[in-house]
């Protein structure tokens, strides 16, 4: 029984270890935040998100409570509960409790746009670009009753499982009793 | 009396699948009179010389929305020679009647924009996002409900929805795919 745990998790590391359908490497997540010690200035880097790579981003958490906020530097209910994920990042590292963003602008903005953002709001958590051809493709895999308003968050129990839903802006403290609720259930 | 049971299972079931299909297809749509940001009045209803009537959700600060802004003058300036009238529905609390003004005249929209103070008619609708859209024939049955088209950037729009349900219903044809998913921003409510 343990032989066959251990597999989907070797798995997982053969396929963090390849490289996507357009040659882009999949990097580990603690890769996406580089602190510049010299000049203090964190370098952010923002992957591109698709199906395939957010199954294995659930894969990779899976044991953990996964908390995905989508948002768009041009919402302006997203700029304004950003600093309460940073808060809840820093509250939850090191737990079992991970927190991803999920960028619904277009991957050409990301150097343009997205990093200047996550670099403004001092981001202390890993951040995607969503990938998809078709919103539909991004709706669908996230939750069929979201119509891509953002900002939403979906929580993961500790096995995958979508637990929560949120649509639009929440407050601090709705996000720490929804994550504590997921936890708990978990 | 197996036979008798039978037959009357068998009339139930006949009527509660019409009574379902009939909840599907003959959805109607709500009336609404709303002014417009010179104060003209337009009631839906009153629209009742067009084949079909667009009612579009949209926003003045929507990335989304404002994404279509050319495509929803180009779909106006298209259909309306062929009896397509369109009517366009601002509905978030915090765009005004002067910011509506402005953006229509900024992008010159020919269609009417009105204004839907407290979002009732958004309401009624049950409109998330905009852009959302909803078709609907002189008698109010909806004919059609969702986006546009399937892609914000148009470069990436490979299934023109809107544009084939208005081709198909002024063919005098039933709409194929007469609901689709509106993405976009949601839709601003007074709380």
């Amino acid at each position: 029984m343990r032989q066959i745990k251990g597999i989907p998790i070797l798995f997982v590391f053969i396929l963090a270890a390849c490289s996507t359908e357009k040659g882009q490497d999949i990097k580990p997540l603690a890769d996406s935040l580089l602190l510049n010690q010299k000049s203090n200035i964190r370098s952010v880097r923002v992957d591109r998100l698709d199906a395939s790579r957010f199954k294995i981003l659930l894969k990779q958490h899976e044991g953990k409570v996964l908390f995905i906020n989508a948002w768009a530097t041009w919402c302006a209910p997203c700029k304004e509960e950003f600093p309460d994920l940073v808060k809840l990042a820093e509250e939850y590292a090191h737990s079992d409790v991970a927190v991803i963003g999920i960028s619904v602008d277009y991957p050409d903005e990301i150097e343009s746009k997205i990093i200047p953002f996550l670099q403004d709001q001092r981001v202390n958590f890993p951040n995607f670009v969503q990938n998809f051809k078709r919103p539909e493709d991004l709706i669908n895999l996230f939750n069929e009753k979201w119509r891509g308003a953002v900002p939403a968050t979906f929580i993961y129990d500790k096995k995958g499982q979508q637990r929560s839903f949120l649509l639009g802006k929440q407050s601090y403290e709705q996000f720490k009793a929804e994550i504590e609720s997921v936890r708990s259930e978990s | 009396m197996h036979r008798i049971k039978f037959f009357t299972f068998f009339v139930f079931i006949l009527l509660l699948s019409t009574i379902l299909a009939a909840q599907e297809t003959g959805k109607k749509a709500a009336d609404f009179t709303l002014q417009d940001f010179s104060g003209k009045t337009y009631t839906l209803s009153k629209d009742e010389d067009s084949k079909a009537i667009v009612v579009m959700f949209i926003a003045t600060r929507c990335p989304v929305s404002n994404a279509y802004n050319e495509r929803m003058v180009a779909l106006y300036k298209d259909y309306v020679p062929k009896g397509v009238s369109f009517v366009a529905i601002n509905s978030n609390k915090q765009e005004d009647i002067e910011e509506v003004k402005e953006h229509a005249e900024e992008h010159n929209f020919q269609f009417r924009v009105l204004k839907d103070p407290g979002n009732k008619v958004a309401d009624a609708y049950d409109a998330q996002v905009t852009p959302e859209i909803y078709v609907v024939n002189s008698n109010l049955e909806l004919l059609y409900h969702g986006r546009i088209d399937n892609s914000q950037r148009e470069e990436g729009v490979d299934s023109k929805d809107l544009r084939n349900a208005l081709d198909e219903i002024l063919a005098g044809k039933t709409v194929q795919v007469a609901d689709t998913k509106a993405f976009g921003c949601s839709i601003k409510r007074v709380q």
